[in-house]
């Protein structure tokens, strides 16, 4: 039968010879390469869950009286929005479970795509002919980030609610076009009904059918330019050396696709994340200790905390304090970011195409630049969360945030400084083991790599 | 006539009783007030109203007690920085003070609640200080913290929402009439034991520690994925 059906296809789309490229296609074999996947995982997960949640959701201001089944807010006034996931956590059968699902699976996505993130950078896979996947990598991350803080907006309580008012002044605090821009996002000013249902369609349509689309470009260019591989692996830059996409690397990758399924439902099950009910209903004058965004956005948030309180002028003009840590400061993050590739092609003067990956301690400033980032972005993560750390400690916030500003400035230094020593060592001990930088524009062809089992 | 004169009798007899009664009911009273004032108001204050944690060992305010069990227990035991009395008084003395305590100080009720009101006013007005779920949290300023209130009895919860110890502010009977103290007393009551599905609550810390369990999770997977490449052994 399977037979028959594999020929009927074949006669009419000459199948069997694509299929069988597709399969023999080769992946080299290395951990670190699968990061990205975690995030595919993930992504698949996002869209399972967030399908069903869609149908349980209303995007809408409208007030109503809840009369469910959580006693405590039985007769209280809130929005259809959030009453909506308060039915969808109580009374849907596995409601909760998806919407639990669903935000830690958001959360365990950022966090790939931020690992897998470091791999390319500290490895220089951005390198010609992958920059453009660089590019699409960066604005998938800009784009799960917008839809997290969208979706976290969705709920409608009161740290929904929050992260939107503090949302609503950083784009207020753009010089000129900022309130367009959050007239644009908002559809008004905040508190304002247009603004659910707009985020409501970002947040199920627009944004991920972009990242779906940009997700295909992604592979299909990974498919396209073949992966890199590292050295000592037995390749080089014109052979690839791995195993079959069949069957040995799809069943790692099926495997790995069930270990980030089962991950993800068994925080859903067991550990509790955004309990919206005990916060309340969005309220312009409530807030809660412990109100921080989601971690994936948290260094915004650290940096707008530890920003002194000084604010900018031109001329007549004020530049508010909150747009520079706000604002300022995430967009050059990612406009370095997005030139990064160039950047580095321009300084090093090296337009060569590379296959071969770059060991971390092969270009120390690099890397020494990398960690000093990470640890800078690390002091700021804590800084967002300096609040909790201090009642945690039993001391003081004031004191917590000198201590942290401190370090935001010594932290990148200090890192950065072993960092560089320690890959110049490393570089001086393998002098023998570097391989010569041949070009690699032309050629790259694959080889299974030897022990594996062969299909007879 | 006869009749007249028993019934007299009676009534003489019975008022007689009456003033006695009430004579030795006002001594009592006049003693508790002494017993008070001597052993209690120090840290609860001459009304019971609190006195301000200016001095350390200040105590909350009573005016909310209505249990006289509760007046007993801590007599007996001594909470926190309260001392014991046991020792110091005897068992119908402190019958007397509990009395004093829920007939006279409790002077804000605890009727007429609503949960669902309790949970609104507790938002607007506490949450902000002592988090969503009475878990305590940070003023941001002069290392001040709010406490925790999950093992405050409500009846300090109602009678601290008047008082204001310390820093925390004080709302009076315009802002916060009885029936809305009271039902913010029965929320933070019912938040000790709140109906809370979804799995362990991660100390209700919020996105700080949420983010720290995705991250765990994440390593998790790249651990396994590390596993993976290595043939699933070892
Ligand atoms: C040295 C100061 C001090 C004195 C004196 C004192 N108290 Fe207290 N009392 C406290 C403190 C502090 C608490 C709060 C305990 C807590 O946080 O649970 C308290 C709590 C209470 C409570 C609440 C019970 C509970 O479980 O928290 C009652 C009732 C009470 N006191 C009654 C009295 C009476 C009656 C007297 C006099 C016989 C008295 N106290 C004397 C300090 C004092
Ligand atoms: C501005 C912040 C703030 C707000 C708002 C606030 N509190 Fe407090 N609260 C505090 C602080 C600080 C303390 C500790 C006072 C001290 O150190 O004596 C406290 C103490 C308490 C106590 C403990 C008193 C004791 O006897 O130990 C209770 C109960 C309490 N608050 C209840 C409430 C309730 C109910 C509300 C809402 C109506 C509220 N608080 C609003 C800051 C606040």
């Amino acid at each position: 039968m399977i037979e028959f059906l594999a020929r009927w296809f074949d006669a009419r789309l000459g199948a069997a010879k694509f299929t069988r490229k597709v399969m023999n296609h080769v992946f080299p074999d290395h951990w670190s390469f699968m990061l990205g996947e975690i995030a595919l995982y993930s992504f698949v997960v996002l869209v399972m869950t967030g399908v069903f949640l869609a149908v349980f959701y209303q995007g809408s201001s409208v007030p109503v009286i809840y009369h469910g089944a959580y006693r405590p807010l039985r007769g209280v006034r809130m929005s259809a929005a959030y009453h909506s996931v308060l039915h969808l956590s109580f009374s849907i059968p596995a409601g909760l479970l998806f919407r639990q699902m669903h935000h830690w699976a958001a959360d365990i996505f950022i966090a790939a795509i931020f690992a897998h993130l470091a791999r390319i950078y500290f490895t220089a896979a951005y390198r010609k002919p992958r920059e453009l996947n660089w590019l699409i990598g960066l604005t998938m991350l800009l784009l799960a980030l917008a839809n997290g803080f969208f979706g976290y907006s969705l709920c409608d309580d009161v740290l929904s609610g929050a992260g939107l008012r503090v949302g609503y002044a950083i784009l207020l605090s753009v010089p000129v076009v900022g309130p367009w821009l959050a007239f644009l996002v908002f559809g008004g000013t905040s508190p304002n009904p247009a603004t659910l249902p707009r985020m409501f369609v970002w947040h199920i349509f627009f944004i991920p059918a972009a990242l779906a689309f940009l997700i295909l470009a992604h592979l299909g260019i990974i498919w396209r330019q073949m992966h890199t591989n590292y050295p000592g692996a037995g390749g080089g830059e014109k052979l690839i050396v791995g195993s079959r996409f069949w069957p040995v690397y799809t069943m790692k990758s099926l495997a790995l696709f069930f270990g980030v399924f089962a991950g993800i439902a068994a925080l859903g099950g067991w550990v509790q994340i955004d309990p919206v009910w005990v916060y309340g209903p969005y309220n312009p004058i409530g807030i809660v200790p412990g109100a921080q965004p989601d971690w994936y956005l948290g260094w915004v948030e650290g940096a707008m905390r530890l920003f002194p309180g000084v604010n900018g002028h031109v001329g007549r003009w004020l530049i508010p304090e909150l747009f520079f840590p706000g604002f300022l400061f995430p967009a050059l993050v990612f406009a370095f970011l997005y030139c990064y590739p160039f950047l580095e092609q321009w300084l090093c003067f090296d337009f060569r195409g590379h296959n071969v990956l770059r060991r971390p301690w092969e270009m120390p400033w690099a890397t020494a630049l990398g960690c000093a980032g990470l640890a800078f972005v690390l002091v700021l993560e804590i800084a967002g969360g300096d609040d909790v750390i201090a009642v945690a400690m039993g001391s003081s916030v004031i004191v917590v945030r000198r201590v942290l500003r401190v370090l935001a400035i010594v932290a990148p230094l200090i890192t950065g400084w072993i960092i560089h020593r320690w890959c110049e060592a490393m570089r001086r001990k393998h002098a023998h083991l570097r391989e010569a930088l041949a070009g690699a524009d032309a050629g790259y062809s694959e080889a299974e790599i030897a022990p594996q089992p062969q299909p007879r | 006539m006869k009749s007249w004169a028993a019934w007299g009798r009676i009534l003489f007899v019975l008022l007689a009783w009456a003033g006695v009664g009430w004579s030795q009911t006002a001594a009592k009273s006049a003693e508790a007030v002494a017993l008070f004032s001597r052993h209690c108001a120090v840290c609860h204050g001459e009304a019971g109203q609190g006195e301000s944690a200016v001095i350390r060992m200040a105590g909350p305010s009573l005016q909310a007690v209505h249990n006289p069990g509760l007046v007993m227990l801590a007599m007996e035991t001594g909470p926190s920085h309260m001392p014991r009395f046991e020792t110091i008084l005897t068992v119908p003395q402190m019958r007397m003070i509990a009395r004093f305590v829920t007939r006279r100080l409790a002077v804000i009720p605890l009727t007429g609640e609503s949960l669902g009101r309790g949970g609104n006013l507790y938002r607007v007005n506490c949450a902000s200080c002592h988090g969503a779920v009475t878990q305590g949290g940070t003023l941001g300023f002069a290392g001040l913290n709010a406490p925790a209130l999950r093992r405050k009895p409500m009846a300090l919860v109602a009678g601290a929402i008047r008082w204001g110890p310390g820093p925390m502010p004080r709302f009076s009977a315009a802002e916060l009439p009885a029936r809305d103290v009271a039902s913010i007393a029965e929320y933070v009551r019912y938040l000790r034991r709140p109906s809370h599905p979804g799995g362990a609550a991660l100390h209700w810390n919020g996105p700080v520690p949420e983010g720290a369990v995705a991250w765990a999770m994440a390593l998790s997977l790249m651990v396994f994925a590390i596993w993976l490449e290595k043939g699933g052994r070892g």
